[in-house]
């Protein structure tokens, strides 16, 4: 147990020196994987996992997703894009059709959510009446 | 002399009866009386005695019966104690029963209340939710249906204004 908690650490600091400047840099990415396959069989599978999970996490903590009832014009990506880089770096946009949301938007990046869809809106009268 | 011989006396005789006479006292006051006053006087004794002996067993009687009266009196005075002490204990017992009954009924009440309270407030927190979730499913229901592309479209760019 307690050397997976310190292969776990050594991972976690991989998977940050797999970026610069919030881009992932694919050499440092084959070398550390080329490193963790050198490891004993069951080590290896654990670290490859771990580091894969790591990678994943990352990236979409620089991935904005975007929702909307109807497609989203250049600009109005465009401008999403811009206010967003202010706080968050961005590697990837992704943006897709949700119905559900009625109204609105519904803008994700990593653990952050700005949800101004009009179903977040019903769905907090909701609460407000179940008091 | 004649005149005891005109009644018949005889004087030799007669001394002669006398002599008998008191030879037979001495023998009987010696052989028969003073025995039988003897005896006379112990059985007076004795008589005298069971007498003594009678009065004082009666004294003593008397005293034992006194003091068996007190005896009883005694008893009789405790006994009573008794019985008062064990009415008074029971009256307190009841007492001190109706009280906890009391006590015990205030605290089922309060229960009960409480307990009221507390469905009351589901029920209302329940109703609430139903409420809440019959207006969001209308609200939904109907912003599906009321808003145009164009309404779409202005929410977004609004959203898209206010995103910050």
């Amino acid at each position: 147990m307690k050397k997976d908690k310190h292969l776990k650490r050594l991972v976690e600091q991989a998977v940050l020196a797999s970026f610069k400047d919030g881009k992932l840099v694919s050499e440092k990415v084959q070398s550390f994987i080329k490193s963790f396959k050198a490891l004993p069989r069951s080590k290896a599978i654990f670290a490859l996992t771990e580091y894969s999970k790591g990678i994943k996490r990352e990236l979409d903590m620089q991935t904005l997703v975007v929702e909307s009832t109807t497609p989203l014009s250049s600009d109005e990506k465009r401008k999403i894009i811009t206010k967003m880089e202010k706080q968050f770096s961005i590697l990837n946009s992704q943006y897709s059709l949700n119905p559900a949301l009625l109204g609105g938007l519904r803008v994700k990046i990593g653990d952050t959510v700005y949800d101004d869809s009009i179903e977040a809106r019903i769905n907090q009268l909701r609460e407000e009446i179940r008091g | 002399m004649n005149f005891l011989s005109d009644f018949g006396v005889q004087p030799i005789l007669l001394a002669a009866q006398v002599v008998n006479f008191f030879i037979l006292l001495f023998i009987l006051k010696k052989f028969l009386y003073k025995p039988i006053l003897k005896v006379l006087e112990k059985r007076k004794e004795t008589i005298a005695q069971s007498l003594k002996q009678a009065q004082e067993i009666e004294l003593k009687l008397a005293k034992t019966e006194e003091e068996r009266e007190k005896v009883l009196a005694k008893a009789a005075d405790e006994a009573r104690k008794i019985v008062d002490e064990a009415i008074k204990s029971s009256n307190q017992l009841a007492l001190e029963a109706r009280q906890k009954t009391q006590a015990d009924i205030e605290i089922m009440l309060k229960k009960s209340e409480q307990q009221q309270r507390l469905e009351r407030e589901k029920m209302h927190q329940e109703i609430r939710g139903e409420l809440a979730d019959l207006v969001a499913l209308a609200l939904q229901k109907v912003t599906g249906k009321v808003l145009t592309k164009k309404d779409q479209k202005e929410l977004i760019e609004k959203s898209v204004k206010e995103l910050n």
